[in-house]
């Protein structure tokens, strides 16, 4: 036999990335009809989400520089489960899509859902998204890696210099502490230094940001890779690496595929 | 209409045109937008150490996933 769910429950939304602009008929309606909302996202998204719904609170006041940012994001799951516990129709509403780079989204559905709470989220627009639509760029076409940079500082990551490469909180790039909001330059040095054993210092690397208001263009520059540490970055900047190879053909699985067709012609 | 209502119908109404606004629209958006607190965009975490407890568990579910 089932068992009966308990009373409060969980949605994590996304609100997109521009005000006003990506938010899902979905994700507002949660919203709206939440008893409280959590917010995680620019101030003046979070002041939208206000005029959706009379009981928002800003996770914001959780970061501090030189806090472990996973002590914050484990601040976030115990004060949303907190009010799932007490009852509450509870909504997180994360900028961008809420399950894309964002630990405390994922953490809290798994703890709810082990509590026995319904628990749930929903897709939104993310800066991922947005990139590609910017920079005219077709993730089908040649393929999309995708890594936070001190993920890929920190790991033998198997790079395909044939497709693009997108490097995501580059300002934070390397920081082993956690605690930081921002590394520097001598980090980011490193960070090229790793990037110039596939792509040559000259090859041009874009920063990224998506807008966060409609009447502002997105942030597009393209700078040698040899610039970056001089780069003027913040921690919504995204470094976009397009291909400096061509795809090489797989001429084994390519031949035996033609002995495939050819025995069920 | 509130700056927050105007920047809205920016994002959400493709024919609601900027030239349009007043100038004391666009000195409240200026504002707000002036006064706006600094964001904090890191919401994931790399730890550095493999034998962390949590990555590890999280690769078992992932593992899992792959295997059912």
């Amino acid at each position: 036999m089932k068992e009966v769910e308990k009373v409060g429950s969980i949605v994590c939304v996304g609100t997109g990335m521009t005000l006003g602009a990506h938010i899902t008929p979905i994700c507002r309606s949660h919203i709206e009809q939440a008893d409280v909302v959590f917010t995680s996202a620019h101030p003046m998204i979070e002041q939208w989400v206000q005029t959706m719904n009379a009981n928002v609170r800003t996770l914001q006041r959780l970061y501090a520089e030189g806090k472990d940012r996973r002590i914050t994001y484990r601040e976030m799951v115990d004060a949303m489960m907190t009010e799932v516990r007490a009852g509450k129709k509870v909504v997180g509403a994360f900028y961008g899509h809420p399950g894309v780079f964002a630990w405390s989204p994922h953490k809290v559905i798994e703890e709810a859902r082990a509590e026995g709470y319904s628990a749930h989220m929903e897709a939104g627009v993310s800066a991922e998204d947005c990139l590609y639509a910017h920079l005219g760029i077709d993730p089908g076409r040649v393929g999309s890696q995708n890594f936070e940079a001190s993920q890929f500082m920190f790991y033998q990551r198997n790079i395909d210099p044939s497709a693009y490469l997108i490097l995501w909180q580059i300002a934070i790039a390397g920081d082993k502490s956690i605690k930081r909001f921002s590394t520097g330059k001598a980090y980011r040095q490193l960070l090229v230094e790793l990037l110039n054993e596939y792509y040559p210092l000259e090859h041009k690397v874009a920063l990224y940001e998506c807008p966060t208001l409609a009447v502002e263009p997105p942030r597009i520059d393209w700078i040698p890779l040899k610039d970056f540490a001089e780069a003027d970055i913040s921690l919504i900047t995204t470094m976009v690496i397009p291909p400096v190879k061509k795809m090489l053909k797989n001429q084994q699985i390519l031949d035996r595929l033609s002995a495939l067709d050819k025995k069920l012609q | 209409m509130t700056a927050i209502q105007i920047l809205e119908k920016l994002g959400a109404d493709a024919s609601f045109n900027p030239n349009n606004l007043t100038d004391l629209n666009k000195s409240e958006i200026i504002q707000l937008s002036e006064t706006s607190e600094h964001f904090n965009a890191a919401l994931h975490h790399s730890p550095a150490e493999e034998d962390d407890e949590s990555e590890d568990k999280e690769q078992e579910a992932e593992d899992d996933k792959s295997a059912s």
